[in-house]
């Protein structure tokens, strides 16, 4: 008799095991669905806002991969994982993230050998690339109705400061968003007039890391210069 | 008499930290403000209504008047550039832009050329034609230079065998981007495109 109560007992402690994995499975599911759905709908409207006519996709990932081949090159997939959309608190963050892949994946359509050459050039040249991505994802931001300087946001917040950028393949970020600056102020000065960013803590963060850089093109922009401004 | 004391040092720090609030909020941003008097302030353009059933379009041929190229240093993001129209453009046998009507584009960004035969890229859009609706037209024109990295990988590939030799062909520069006068900038009016 002992033996079957004990046999009872364990079945029905494994079934609430069952259930309760279930149940974590199922919201962890839900909410994996929730944000592929914001992802699939933010870089849609951006490649139609856009007119972009070539396929890509979004996918949301919750472990990045040791390994990885660059999907936004290899199979225009373009991949947001855990690490980089928990630095997006807002739609304009998230579309900056993607905006930026969308460039890389579409560029990597054009060219000889079906863009593979173009692919090739992205890899052997990352730090030029670097810059003009970010240019042309404010465009496609702008485009699709999203604030550009959710783009600063989003780079100031998930993007560490080096020491140097001379021998590295990457741009300082302080450089980057100097740039990224320089071109919001330069096409859409629109969004610095009418600033919705001003409240925002890392918004304010930035400008203040960023002053003497801004000084740098006051300085340009007063003396009408076209020569690329020398930013740190 | 602690009450009254009390009550005023509140007073003055409510005062002090309002006061630090506020230059926090405006002086970080002055020199925006300073360069915003120079800036030309409009409404940017979007694109939210669309709807791209339709496959029917016209194209529109247009020709540079001064040829531009990333040569040139002076060449800047938002910079405007004239076009005109090359030949009548019709729909529905009805002129729509008669030959010679002006057309202006910008200058959206463009990228200088580098090592390893990398080419330098142009992109214009935000083309405004008389008559046309700018979200009814697909019309990013982009040019790039003379792209050498065909010529950089097979050498790269070929002196493997020699240790670092390879190295050397990271010094073929890429070719610039221009347009010239011959160029025929094509853009496509698709008139039932939007909503």
């Amino acid at each position: 008799m002992k033996r079957i109560i004990l046999l009872i007992a364990l079945f029905f402690a494994f079934a609430c095991t069952i259930v309760f994995a279930n149940d974590a499975d199922l919201s962890s599911l839900k909410n994996d669905i929730e944000i592929q759905k914001r992802i699939s709908n933010i870089g849609f409207r951006l490649l139609n806002a856009n007119k972009i006519d070539v396929r890509m996709i979004f996918v949301y990932q919750d472990k990045e991969k040791l390994m990885k081949v660059e999907p936004g090159l290899m199979k225009r997939q373009i991949i947001i994982y855990d690490k980089t959309i928990q630095f997006a608190s807002s739609d304009d963050e998230v579309a900056a993230y993607l905006a930026r892949e969308i460039c890389k994946s579409a560029e990597s359509y054009s060219g000889a050998f079906k863009g593979f050459v173009s692919s090739a050039q992205i890899k052997m040249a990352p730090k030029k690339y670097e810059l003009f991505f970010d240019k042309r994802a404010i465009d496609f931001m702008v485009m699709a109705g999203y604030n550009p300087l959710g783009f600063i946001t989003f780079i100031h917040k998930s993007q560490p400061q080096k020491r140097f950028d001379k021998v590295s393949r990457h741009n300082l970020t302080s450089k980057r968003l100097a740039n990224i600056y320089e071109y919001i102020y330069t096409k859409y000065p629109y969004f610095l007039a009418n600033n919705e960013y001003l409240d925002n803590e890392t918004y304010q963060h930035f400008l203040l890391t960023s002053i003497e850089n801004r000084k740098k093109l006051n300085k340009k922009i007063k003396s009408g210069s076209k020569k690329a401004a020398d930013y740190e | 008499m602690n009450k009254i004391l009390n009550k005023l040092f509140s007073v003055i720090f409510a005062f002090f930290l309002f006061a630090s609030m506020s230059v926090k909020a405006t002086e970080d941003d002055e020199i925006t403000k300073e360069l915003l008097k120079y800036a030309d302030i409009k409404n940017p353009q979007t694109n939210l209504k669309y709807n791209y059933e339709s496959v029917e379009r016209v194209p529109i041929k247009l020709q540079i008047i001064n040829p531009i190229s990333t040569k040139n240093e002076s060449i800047t993001e938002g910079q405007v550039i004239d076009f005109i129209v090359k030949e009548d453009v019709k729909y529905n046998s009805k002129i729509i832009v008669k030959k010679g009507t002006k057309v202006t584009g910008v200058v959206q960004t463009y990228m200088d050329r580098g090592l390893n035969g990398v080419p330098a890229i142009l992109i214009i859009d935000d083309f405004e034609i008389e008559g046309i609706n700018k979200n009814r037209l697909k019309a990013t024109y982009i040019k790039r230079g003379q792209n050498r990295t065909l010529i950089v990988l097979p050498i790269k590939w070929a002196l493997t065998i020699i240790p670092f030799a390879g190295y050397v062909s990271n010094f073929i520069i890429g070719g610039h981007a221009n347009i010239k006068k011959k160029n025929t900038v094509i853009l496509f009016y698709y008139p039932n495109w939007s909503k």
